[in-house]
């Protein structure tokens, strides 16, 4: 690396580079490779698995409804319950 | 009020639900993606999944661990707060959203330091002092986080070459022509670091 280019160094930056790349590498793992790394690794394998699946499980649990506050349009939120009083009903 | 008073103050409510209806819908539609993707997810991609987690916790606060990261992406996914494109394969999603959720950590890292340093103060625009906790503290992690990398490939000269240009940022034709690697040697390289990536995913004991 040249002298520019270490003063330029960010270590954040160089990290998220570093991270994005790895990250697309674990996406490229062809499927045969991790089946040859779980055979090889036995209960440890197995124990890796199930704790991703418990994850998965719970986090589904925790989220079985949609904030309502996530469905909202952006400047065009209504506020029916607040209206609905001041509001005489339609004839 | 009249009847066509009422229905001029209540159209632009209607409207507005109207408009939320597609989200809605599409946020549902996502939502329910998901929750069978997850389903759907195979010992193989629930391994990768692992991986990806654990290598985005590292450079996170010391409190995150990769299970709190992947578990909030998870519910992100799951609430519609964060929504799947179309075409985009589940797992690179779920890895968006991880990455997504580090730099969130961050800024609510800064915002509680900021809080304990200013209290009231921590919203003023102009503050005389700057609070350098929560950068220090980032770059601390990130110092960790990148040498706990380089530890996984110390022992292999072509991946340090490879490390030392994703760093930088580099595409692959810039590593190989930098370090005069043949086109089989980098992609050699690049698969003995995906075994090592794969097998660290699981054994990384911190975070």
């Amino acid at each position: 690396m040249t002298k520019g280019a270490m003063k330029n160094w960010n270590l954040e930056q160089a990290l998220t580079s570093l991270q994005d790349a790895l990250a697309e590498e674990l996406l490229a793992v062809p499927d045969h490779e991790i089946e040859a790394w779980l055979r090889e690794a036995g209960p440890e394998g197995d124990r890796a698995v199930d704790a991703v699946r418990r994850l998965a499980n719970a986090a589904e649990a925790n989220s079985d409804t949609l904030r309502f506050s996530n469905c909202v349009v952006r400047r065009s939120r209504a506020h029916p319950v607040r209206n609905q009083k001041r509001l005489a009903p339609l004839e | 009020m009249s009847a066509r008073a009422g229905e001029q103050r209540i159209r632009p409510m209607v409207e507005a639900s109207r408009l939320e209806q597609p989200v809605i819908t599409e946020m549902m539609d996502s939502a329910r993606a998901v929750s069978r993707a997850l389903a759907d997810l195979s010992e193989a991609d629930l391994l990768r999944l692992q991986g990806l987690a654990r290598l985005r916790a590292r450079g996170l606060p010391g409190a995150v661990s990769w299970s709190d990261l992947l578990h909030e992406a998870i519910v992100r996914a799951l609430d519609g707060s964060r929504q799947w494109p179309a075409g985009l394969p589940f797992l690179a999603f779920l890895a968006g959203v991880m990455r997504s959720l580090c730099d969130e950590i961050w800024r609510r890292r800064r915002r509680e330091v900021a809080l304990i340093a200013f209290g009231d103060e921590a919203d003023a625009e102009r503050l005389d002092v700057a609070c350098p906790a929560p950068d220090q503290e980032r770059v601390f992690a990130a110092i960790e986080a990148i040498n706990s990398i380089h530890r996984l490939f110390a022992a292999d000269t072509i991946a340090m070459r490879i490390v030392a240009g994703l760093e930088a940022g580099l595409s692959a034709e810039e590593i190989r022509a930098t370090h005069d690697l043949s086109p089989v040697e980098y992609d050699s390289a690049r698969r003995r670091m995906r075994r090592s990536l794969l097998r660290a995913g699981l054994s990384w004991s911190a975070s």
